[in-house]
């Protein structure tokens, strides 16, 4: 029986520009329970302070959890003149009577004149719910690796006997952004340790990893969305908008982004096979429920198109998608970038409103968004949304609708990145209160980097100068 | 003891198109950025107020600023600020001079030449009075908080002031307040050194005295501003720097007695 995973916390450490950051996401759900339970998050700061950052230590947790390996752009996350970056995510996970909290981390590094990241250390830690004291047992490390210690000095520690160590320890060495922990290999041979007899507590430890692993990995396939900007760069360029589609289908489900050619002349046009089409339909119609809500009259339509065979004889479909106002049907391509991106994000956001379980990550949540109509979304998210939901964003507006405790600013600190604000009263309006503390508050370079109005006029008309424009 | 953890703003009012561009730039150098913010506000003298009750017209124009911002409070401010240009507003009505071939009315050093007069005469009635009224506020209430009041000329213009050129077109003024911002910067405390000589000639640095001045004879058509009064009255706030250019200021002032 697959297990009920939530995000507790997110913890890095230099990366990209954060020294030191912890978001802590309340997790209030009650397993068992349906009481209310929103844990949505905004993040908040100016460009470049860390904001997306999150967004993408989460994109390389769940990249390593699905495929087994650091992504090549890790290097390139480590903050300047610092070695090595660390991530590290807290889970619950539930399963039957049982909820567990796993400690996942992992530091890497870059390797010297090569562009490929090295994994330094990783390691899972498991702590189990004891119902008798009413409290969480302490911490046992489940598997811990670490590059410059290979022959696991930590013998007693570690759960794999030292046969199948050494098989990983080969693999890793060859390939240094491979994960120690989600490393097919390792899966493989975890899937085989069921053979052994469950009595001896490595034995147990190994079992224990291997449930780990197998439902980090189902949550990372299947539950956690996360929805960057890399995709939308092609919007205009491309006209390719990516569908985040998530839905159970009768025989087949479909999750994950799936790239939707807005463009007239499809000669290459992204194909899938047409068993998969009924499910994909059925999320189209999911999204008009509450598309047409959003955008009065509004629903998209995705017609098949240019059937053809692919190379085992299964039928393949391409799509062609068409926006339908009042009757009128027009070629997706020539809505605006705003309408396309709500459409993009809506399958996943219904997802997360409707399963507790589901993990959504939206980077500037707010772009090409009215700012009337994201207050209103924002407003119904923090009312229903069963599952995780964290955003960044540069519009105001939604810190007037939530509460202080699901906003975090970044800063300019060095320990703390990622901060609530203070003193905030129940009757204070956060836009205001935030504004305020940017522009009044004694310690605003906390928040803020100080930029002057007078001198960006001043540079504006001295640039302008140089140019002879004037 | 109130848990004021915040900065103080300083609440400035000005006419003119180029006064915050000459200004911002300043200011915000001149003065300590960690204790002070300064909030800049275009308006206009002659329509904005009227003869009854100017203290009442100004507190209206903060308290918008107030709502409609919703970031900064009355408590928070620490003194509002008008700069006005005199355009020769208290010279005797003979001092208007009839000219035909001027379409805009031209500044002299001792005379308004226009093509009419009675305008100029009653435009000048009606800004004088305010000006001199505007003058006389020793304090503003803002949401029944008093906020002590300044009033900056700049006679007969800001152009004429600080560059001594008179009747310039919009292009020129954007022009003199570009170089103006371009030669302070990076040297914005020597302003306040620079703005004891642009009081008038003959004029003592003293804020009541400044405007008993400009109200005589045709002064307010000859360039000078009182900004020098604006440093003396917040010295407290300004930077150690601009605070040691300022004392060696007044001692001179003091030696020259």
């Amino acid at each position: 029986m697959p297990a009920e995973v939530r995000i507790k916390s997110i913890r890095m450490q230099n990366f990209k520009s954060v020294s030191n950051g912890k978001i802590d996401f309340n997790t209030h759900y009650e397993f068992g329970t349906t009481e209310n339970a929103i844990d949505l998050y905004g993040v908040y700061g100016p460009n470049g302070s860390g904001k997306t950052a999150i967004i993408d230590a989460c994109s390389v947790i769940k990249n390593i959890f699905r495929k087994g390996y650091l992504p090549e752009k890790a290097s390139g996350f480590i903050k300047q003149n610092q070695l090595s970056s660390a991530v590290e995510i807290e889970f619950f996970l539930h399963v039957g009577n049982d909820v567990l909290l796993l400690n996942y981390f992992i530091e890497f590094s870059n390797q010297d004149l090569r562009r490929e990241p090295i994994i330094v250390q990783e390691w899972l830690k498991r702590k189990e719910w004891d119902e008798s004291k009413n409290k969480f047992s302490s911490w046992q490390t489940l598997e811990r690796f670490k590059r410059s210690d290979l022959r696991g000095n930590d013998a007693s520690e570690s759960a794999f006997a030292v046969q199948y160590r050494r098989q990983i320890e080969g693999a890793v060495k060859s390939d240094p952004n491979r994960s120690w922990l989600f490393n097919p290999l390792t899966k493989s041979l975890l899937k085989e340790i069921k053979e052994y007899s469950k009595s001896s507590a490595k034995e147990r430890r190994l079992i224990q990893l291997q449930f780990a692993v197998a439902n980090l990995e189902e949550y990372a396939e299947n539950q956690w969305l996360i929805i960057n900007n890399e995709a939308y760069g092609e919007i205009p360029v491309l006209n390719i908008l990516p569908m985040y589609l998530h839905h159970q289908g009768d025989e087949f489900g479909v999750h994950g982004s799936f790239p939707i050619d807005c463009s007239l002349s499809g000669s290459s046009k992204p194909t899938l096979p047409k068993k998969f089409e009924p499910a994909i339909q059925e999320s189209i119609h999911q999204i008009n429920i509450v598309l047409s809500q959003i955008i009065v009259g509004l629903t998209i339509e995705l017609t098949p198109v240019s059937p053809s065979f692919g190379p085992n004889g299964e039928e393949l479909v391409s799509f062609e998608p068409f926006a339908v106002r009042s009757g009128n049907r027009i070629p997706l391509m020539y809505e605006s970038f705003g309408i396309k991106r709500i459409i993009s994000i809506l399958s996943a956001l219904i997802a997360a409103v409707n399963n507790p379980f589901i993990c959504l990550m939206i980077d500037e949540m707010d772009s090409g968004v009215f700012e009337y109509l994201l207050g209103e979304i924002i407003s119904v998210l923090s009312e229903t949304a069963k599952g995780q939901i964290l955003f960044t964003a540069h519009n105001l507006h939604p810190l007037e609708k939530i509460r202080y405790k699901n906003i975090y600013f970044t800063t300019t600190l060095e320990d703390e990145s990622f901060v609530h604000l203070k003193n905030v009263k129940t009757t204070n309006n956060l836009r205001d209160l935030y504004y305020r503390t940017l522009i009044l508050s004694l310690d605003s370079d906390q928040y803020l980097n100080p930029f002057k109005e007078g001198k960006i006029r001043h540079a504006f008309r001295k640039a302008g100068r140089m140019n002879g424009t004037t | 003891m109130g848990r004021r953890k915040a900065k103080k703003v300083i609440f400035i009012l000005v006419e003119g198109p180029t006064d915050k561009e000459c200004y911002q730039n300043l200011f915000d150098v001149i003065f300590d950025q960690s204790q002070i913010v300064f909030n800049i506000n275009h308006c206009d003298i002659t329509s904005d107020f009227n003869s009854t009750n100017i203290n009442h017209q100004i507190s209206n124009l903060v308290k918008q600023k107030i709502e409609n911002e919703r970031i900064f409070k009355a408590g928070d401010l620490l003194q509002i600020v008008l700069m006005s240009d005199t355009d020769g507003c208290f010279i005797d009505p003979s001092k208007i001079v009839e000219d035909l071939d001027c379409t805009k009315p031209v500044y002299e050093s001792d005379c308004i030449r226009t093509s009419n007069c009675e305008m100029i005469q009653k435009r000048n009635e009606i800004k004088g009075q305010r000006l001199s009224k505007i003058a006389s506020v020793p304090e503003v209430n803002v949401l029944r908080k008093p906020v002590p009041f300044m009033a900056v000329y700049h006679s007969c213009n800001l152009e004429h002031a600080l560059f001594h050129k008179n009747n310039l077109t919009p292009e020129q003024k954007e022009e003199f307040a570009f170089k103006f911002t371009d030669q302070y910067e990076g040297r914005e405390t020597d302003f306040i050194e620079d703005s004891r000589e642009y009081l008038p000639d003959g004029c003592k640095a003293e804020y009541a005295e400044s405007w008993r001045y400009i109200k005589i004879g045709t002064n307010s058509l000859k360039p000078g501003t009182n900004v020098f009064c604006l440093f003396q009255e917040l010295q407290e706030y300004l930077t150690p720097k601009g605070l040691k250019v300022l004392e060696s200021c007044i001692q001179k002032e003091n030696s020259s007695i």
